[in-house]
């Protein structure tokens, strides 16, 4: 994470915050600078990997990100932390190929997809195989669809 | 196992912890590394780190430096109590510990 210099911290603090960013991040929770302005900082948080059965709330990832500026920076200055759910970038780019390499990933065959979001088989066959454009519905249900499954299956393989 | 723990990290570019032998994730507890392994990077970095790890925890970490783009490896050691964790923590200089029950770093 890059401190901006209008944030006055001390050379200790700041090598302190980008250590345990990193910490974070070994952790799969990603903290970063959004921007810092008219005294206040504004940081996103969000949780990309799932390291146990432990999936932080919307307070607890605001608290995690808060927790590395506290004392640090000059009174006066408010911290805005926004958890993030949703990589847009990556459910833009959900597509034929996004959806195969998943299937790939997460071990998924076009006869589970249909049972898990109860479609049938000939309306399956017809998007996996680009007859039909996938919708935005279409990505977003495939989007949320994977994320839940690859959290459950994390979690079933403990 | 040293190609093993390279191909961890590979996989892994934002850090991981793992157990020795059977290189499983650490997924609860404490966790605090040895002063002895700091600024440990590199594979020289990593065969210390691995050295270590086998004569005292057996669990390895490595995390990314984005100020330098290094990546380091640590000997860890993982405790199920929080107060004997951050003492270990402060005996062996660290900045911080991380809790994996409740994916929280804990500052000293």
């Amino acid at each position: 994470m890059r401190i901006p210099p209008m944030l006055i911290m001390s050379p200790d603090d700041e090598a302190k915050v980008t250590r345990m960013v990193s910490d974070y991040k070994r952790m799969g929770i990603y903290i970063d600078l959004v921007s810092f302005e008219h005294s206040i900082l504004k940081l996103k948080a969000e949780q990309k990997r799932y390291l146990n059965d432990k999936v932080l709330n919307n307070e607890e990832l605001i608290d995690r990100a808060k927790s590395l500026f506290v004392g640090k920076i000059p009174e006066g200055i408010e911290i805005h932390v926004s958890p993030v759910y949703v990589d847009r970038d990556e459910l833009s780019q959900v597509d034929l190929y996004y959806i195969e390499a998943k299937m790939a990933e997460l071990e998924l065959k076009p006869s589970h997809l249909c049972r898990y979001l109860n479609i049938d088989k000939s309306a399956m066959s017809v998007l996996l195989s680009g007859g039909r454009e996938l919708t935005k519905w279409h990505k977003a249900a495939f989007y949320y669809f994977f994320k839940q499954y690859s959290l459950r299956k994390a979690v079933n393989s403990r | 196992m040293l190609e093993k723990l390279i191909e961890i990290a590979e996989a892994n570019p934002d850090g991981f912890t793992v157990r020795l032998p059977e290189l499983s994730r650490v997924t609860k507890g404490y966790v605090s590394a040895y002063l002895e392994t700091q600024n440990c990077f590199n594979i020289e970095g990593l065969k210390k780190a691995l050295e270590h790890a086998l004569k005292h925890d057996n669990v390895v970490g490595g995390w990314l430096n984005e100020e330098n783009q290094r990546f380091y490896f640590d000997s860890c050691k993982v405790m199920y109590d929080e107060t004997e964790a951050i003492e270990f923590g402060k005996q062996n200089q660290q900045i911080a510990i991380f809790d994996l029950t409740n994916l929280r770093v804990i500052e000293l």
